[in-house]
């Protein structure tokens, strides 16, 4: 239920407050890091995998690593990728 | 299975493998696609900036908070049914249904969101955000079906004592379940919240 709370807390924060704290690429910066951070949770606890063998933890930790450094170097860097 | 030993708190913690292996391969190929339609959204948003930011107004946020709180609701009830399951004795039913209610509603409010797309002369040819929009949630769509599916073997399942074996197939449906509130919330916010 803690984890619930945290997942739906952040998605509120996402939705209202990111615009207002942050401008420009940041912002989606933001955005994305906070949807990963959800991502991490729904993986760890939801799928529990944070008492499962560390090597499935470890592959799943590092695409949320990969993809993230990918998503986020994509939004502020989007003429290398174009 | 055990798979292993973890120290913590001066006790021996044994690692297990939730679900089938199976599904793990399962779940690391589904990853790696949604991974490509993620990377692939950007790339097309970093072309288009323009397009993309303008499409992105006619987006209805409230549809997208909606349709992430029902999944996030959703795997909740899924993961306490699971627990419950496990430790046997405990209905995990109502739960699952729950759970199944929650996917109902995304795919409810799916369906409305898209309606008032058409309706609007909106369609996946109008440009290239709305021919990614409605690639990708559709195929996350198609996945909450699939999922919608499963829990109703989880809501089966969970009406009599299950055996090991069965319970392994219980917590692989739950995996599955996950995964689809885990995709989407990157879809939302890659689609309705970044600027």
């Amino acid at each position: 239920m803690a984890v619930w709370a945290v997942l739906v807390g952040i998605t509120l924060i996402s939705c209202g407050s990111a615009h207002d704290v942050v401008g420009g690429r940041l912002e989606g910066v933001a955005v994305i890091v906070l949807a990963l951070v959800k991502v991490r949770f729904v993986v760890l606890d939801f799928m529990e995998v944070r008492a499962a063998p560390v090597g499935l933890r470890v592959a799943l930790e590092g695409w949320v690593v990969v993809i993230g450094g990918a998503m986020v170097g994509m939004l502020l860097f989007p003429w290398v990728f174009s | 299975m055990p798979q292993g030993c973890d120290r913590r708190q001066g006790g021996m913690r044994m690692r297990r493998l939730p679900g089938e292996e199976g599904i793990w391969v399962l779940i690391g190929g589904d990853l790696f696609v949604f991974s490509l339609f993620f990377l692939t959204f950007l790339y097309y948003r970093g072309t288009e900036m323009a397009v993309f930011v303008a499409s992105q107004r006619g987006l209805s946020l409230g549809f997208g908070l909606a349709n992430t709180l029902w999944l996030l609701t959703s795997s909740l009830f899924v993961a306490i049914g699971t627990q419950r399951l496990r430790r046997g004795g405990a209905p995990a039913t109502l739960l699952y249904l729950a759970a199944m209610g929650c996917g109902l509603g995304f795919v409810g409010d799916k369906v409305v969101e898209w309606g008032e797309k058409f309706r609007a002369g909106i369609s996946v040819n109008t440009n290239d955000f709305y021919m990614l929009y409605f690639a990708f949630t559709g195929i996350h769509l198609l996945h909450v079906l699939l999922g919608l599916g499963v829990l109703s073997f989880l809501t089966a399942a969970s009406r009599k004592p299950v055996s090991a074996r069965r319970l392994m197939l219980v917590e692989s449906g739950a995996i599955f379940w996950h995964l689809v509130d885990l995709l989407w919330i990157v879809l939302f916010a890659l689609f309705y919240l970044v600027r």
